[in-house]
């Protein structure tokens, strides 16, 4: 179970004078019946302090100062701030544990413009606890960096991607600046909450190409998993048993003596963790499995934004059918009422995410992938809220813009083929002992990109469809002109230069493989209105499992229709016809499909995707016969509501909407991949929303 | 291999059912090459649809000329790793002129299926035979992890049609006539290592093979 209440060696108390107490988190109405700093107002009471009509009809149910929507980066940034500069903070999240994305994130932050671990690598020092034992791993001149470089690099206008995209021309001005000036204080506000960063080692998308920046957060393996002493045992990391996970780490941490030294580890537990112990530390509170979906404004599309209402989103153990449990549980709000309204005095800060794991949202940018069988990355961490657009969708019923939702489809890995098959889940590797592995059913089996010259790969009606082989190629790392410098490749690229766009330079670093679009592609079972694409499966046989000695059992792979056997190819697609849950019509070719794989195999050539061009052929021909899913995945959204540099949300008239910030994925225009994005808006957030009037 | 697409597998109760059950006919363990006038091995296997066992079922081999090259039996257990595929090895002679012909295993539909008075629909699975000359050279490659210039055991050796895989020295010896190929040699978790030969004598080649890591964030997102 995820409960660890009593883990050893954290135990955070609240700070009763800074946590929300029941005086300072009701004004008005009678408290009733809650855990330590909740609040209940008593239904059917109305707040006469709030003037406005719409709060007239509304029933709080709760209320403090700041109310954010999400406990993820941006979220647990924001409430930490907010908390430090003495507001009442109510996190709600519909996960049953905090930390969202971030929590399955590979913990690689890219700040900048002059940051504290910059600035302690130019010097050539250890952190503060001397954990750091090797020797920084940039030169210096690669970690000179400033405000002025960092704002220009997430502006520069002339920069072309592999993919022929423009990563940072499309973005806003004022919240690229405003996201500059305030890295170097988050990055320290951030160690300042027991989050330990390593050497500073090369960039991260989307966050400059001048210098080096990323650093990634890592705790050390020791006898206890203590977030105070920076530690964690190799049970709670995962390093222990390379088949489980743990209810700490979702996924097994990363070794991470290269930038830190021996026996240090590296992934997002090490980030999402120190802030979720700081954040309960200091009487942040947390109301968990709680989906918020509307907010609250005096009128529908005017006045200030009042509050959120928000629904009961539990999630239940797949095994014991059990309410499950966060890690840590003190400062949670043990709410399970259907509805809650809550008040926010001063503002609502919406940090719940994006709207990769929404297909309806997410066909604006890419029609093909409302097909449902692709989900965003971490469902079974996620949960079916996960990355459901509720921010943008509440956003803009309440008059919210939108801003950069082209960039969407302008981040060139934000969608992808897995490696790792035979799992619907195949974006994260978590294995059994995470409370959600059962969601997940099977780990799923990582071929590699070699791994995928074993197989034939071919859609829902068994049809061949791309050289299997370049399937799964992504878009080489970005290169400019000069000597293709980007921090740790060579320092050459010089911004804001039209030599990085020509046309001439930009067919020499061209680098992109259309399979994950011939993947989507309709096919004769493509039926109206949405004319799905459908699954993909890998198929092979025998042979394949024996010359490459894969392990195709459980954890890896389970009975959860996405990986079948079967006796013949005419079974195989029978039981996969039967057993997955989308697909929705009959592999009708796979039987002459593989028989003309054969052929081709027996002729030494392709003739529909010449793919002896790359890669020896192998025949399908011994028994037993194997299918795994392939999946498409959506990895992360850049498109979203519009904010300025305060992080306020702003109306379609420009104007800001009062009481109402938000950060993270729920932000479009600025299209910067990864956790720095949302921590920074959540910096900026939670050291604004404290100066909004109190109502 | 192919099904002969069949009508209902189990008739209403009460009645007899007029089609017969579906079969598959599988061939494999075909060797990649058999020089000219050899005899090589393959194996049959044939599966009912409705998983009868194969009493009294014969299977078949034909050449390209229709001539019936072997008759088997199945067994009378499954393939290992199989609920109901029962097998048959047979040896076979191969033409005496070289080039890729095509061959046929039929199942014989004349069993009949268990507690049903069912006949089973015949099935052809057509195969490919390729027949070889003599072989003139020997290229022997020596397959070499890039970053640990360690010998990769178990590497998949290819010049079409000739495979082989390296043994635990990361060495294979393929014997070809001379001529033109294009080598590969993969697998292992390492991407292919491709060179175009023009084979005219025995010669060796190392191949040194990257080693397929898995992506970093870096590689991904930098």
């Amino acid at each position: 179970m995820a409960t660890k209440s009593d883990h050893p060696g954290n135990d955070p108390k609240l700070d009763n004078e800074k946590g929300l107490d029941r005086r300072e988190f009701v004004k008005t109405g009678v408290a009733v019946g809650l855990g330590a700093g909740g609040a209940l107002l008593e239904p059917g009471k109305a707040d006469a302090q709030v003037p406005a009509t719409r709060a007239q009809q509304t029933v709080w149910d709760y209320e403090a100062d700041v109310v954010i929507a999400g406990g993820g980066c941006a979220g647990l940034t924001a409430a930490i701030r907010a908390r430090d500069l003495g507001a009442s903070v109510l996190v709600i999240d519909q996960n049953f544990d905090l930390g969202g994305r971030m929590l399955h994130s590979a913990a690689r932050m890219s700040l900048g413009g002059g940051d504290p671990v910059q600035q302690r690598d130019i010097r050539g020092e250890s952190d503060r606890e001397g954990l750091i034992t090797v020797a920084p791993l940039e030169d210096p001149e690669e970690l000179d960096d400033d405000v002025e470089l960092l704002f220009t690099d997430l502006t520069d206008w002339s920069v072309i991607d592999p993919k022929g995209q423009n990563p940072y021309r499309y973005n806003e001005r004022e919240l690229a600046r405003a996201w500059a000036e305030n890295c170097p204080a988050t990055r320290q506000f951030l160690m300042d909450n027991y989050v330990r960063f390593s050497r500073v080692s090369s960039t991260h998308g989307g966050g400059g190409l001048s210098r080096a920046r990323l650093a990634n957060c890592f705790l050390m393996l020791g006898d206890k998993t203590d977030i105070k002493a920076g530690t964690v045992t190799a049970e709670d990391a995962g390093v222990a048993d390379r088949e489980r996970s743990s209810a700490f780490s979702p996924l097994r941490m990363n070794n991470a003596s290269r930038l830190v030294g021996p026996n240090a580890v590296t992934n997002g537990a090490a980030l999402s963790r120190a802030l979720e112990f700081s954040a309960r530390e200091k009487g942040v509170e947390f109301m968990l499995h709680r989906r918020f979906d509307e907010i609250v404004r005096e009128e529908p599309v005017a006045g200030r934004v009042l509050g959120i209402k928000a629904q009961y989103s539990p999630r239940q153990h797949p095994e014991t059918g059990e309410l499950m449990q966060s890690y840590w549980q003190n400062g949670n709000v043990d709410e399970r009422r259907e509805t809650v309204n809550i008040r926010a005095r001063q503002a609502v800060i919406l940090a719940s995410g994006g709207h990769a794991g929404n297909p309806e949202v997410r066909s604006m940018f890419y029609p093909a992938l409302r097909e449902p069988a692709f989900p965003t990355s971490g469902r079974a961490l996620l949960g079916p809220g996960g990355q459901d657009a509720s921010a943008l969708i509440a956003g803009l019923r309440v008059g919210a813009n939108l801003a950069g939702m082209q960039q969407n489809v302008s981040y060139y890995t934000t969608f992808h083929i897995s490696t790792r098959l035979g799992t619907r889940d195949a974006y994260t590797g978590m294995m059994p002992g995470h409370p959600t592995f059962g969601f997940r059913g099977s780990a799923g089996f990582n071929v590699g990109s070699a791994g995928f010259e074993e197989f034939i790969a071919v859609n829902q009606v068994g049809k061949r469809f791309f050289n299997e082989v370049r399937l799964p190629a992504r878009p080489g790392p970005s290169a400019y002109p000069g000597d293709g410098g980007a921090p740790g490749r060579g320092l050459a690229h010089t911004p804001l230069d039209w030599r990085n766009c020509r046309k001439e330079w930009v067919r020499e670093m061209y680098d992109y493989d259309h399979g994950l679009d011939a993947a989507l592609a309709m096919n004769e079972g493509s039926e109206a209105p949405d004319y799905y694409s459908g699954p993909i499966w890998a198929v092979f046989d025998q042979d394949a499992v024996d010359r490459n000695g894969w392990e195709l059992h459980y954890p890896y792979v389970a009975d959860n229709g996405y990986f079948f056997r079967a006796d013949t190819i005419e079974d195989l697609a029978n039981r996969i016809a039967a057993g997955n849950e989308f697909q929705r019509v009959p592999l009708s070719y796979l039987a002459e499909t593989v028989a003309t794989w054969n052929g081709y195999v027996d002729a030494g050539a392709d003739p529909e995707f010449e793919r002896e061009v790359d890669a020896p052929l192998n025949h399908i021909a011994t028994p037993p016969f194997y299918a795994l899913s392939i999946m498409v995945i959506w990895h992360d959204s850049y498109g979203g509501l519009r904010v300025n540099g305060r992080q306020q949300v702003v109306d379609m008239q420009g104007q800001v909407i009062p009481g109402l910030y938000a950060g993270g994925e729920a932000v479009g225009g600025f299209n910067k991949h990864g956790l720095g994005k949302g921590h920074v808006h959540g910096y900026i957030a939670g050291t604004h929303v404290v100066e909004e009037p109190s109502s | 291999m192919s099904e002969v697409e069949a009508g209902t597998d189990v008739p209403p109760e009460g009645e007899a059912s007029a089609s017969p059950h579906g079969t598959s006919v599988v061939v494999w363990d075909a060797p990649s090459t058999v020089e000219c006038g050899k005899t090589f091995g393959v194996k049959l296997g044939v599966k009912c649809s409705a998983e009868c066992r194969p009493d009294g079922w014969t299977i078949e081999v034909l050449d390209h000329d229709g001539t019936v090259r072997a008759t088997a039996a199945p067994s009378d257990e499954p393939w290992p790793g199989t609920t109901a595929l029962y097998f048959a090895e047979v040896e076979l002679s191969a033409p005496d002129t070289d080039g890729l012909y095509s061959w046929e295993a039929k199942a014989l539909g004349t069993g009949l299926a268990d507690d049903l008075d069912t006949a089973h629909a015949e099935c052809i699975t057509p195969f490919g035979v390729r027949v070889v000359p003599t072989p003139e050279c020997v290229l022997t490659v020596v397959a070499i992890d890039m970053e640990s210039q360690t010998p990769v055991e178990g590497a998949k050796v290819v010049l079409h049609p000739y495979k082989t895989f390296t043994d635990e020295r990361g060495v294979a010896e393929v014997s070809v006539p001379r001529g033109e190929y294009r080598l590969f040699v993969s697998g292992r978790k390492h991407f292919p290592f491709k060179s175009d030969c023009d084979v005219q004598t025995d010669f060796t080649i190392r191949a040194e093979l990257a080693l397929d890591l898995e992506l970093t964030d870096a590689d991904i997102w930098s």
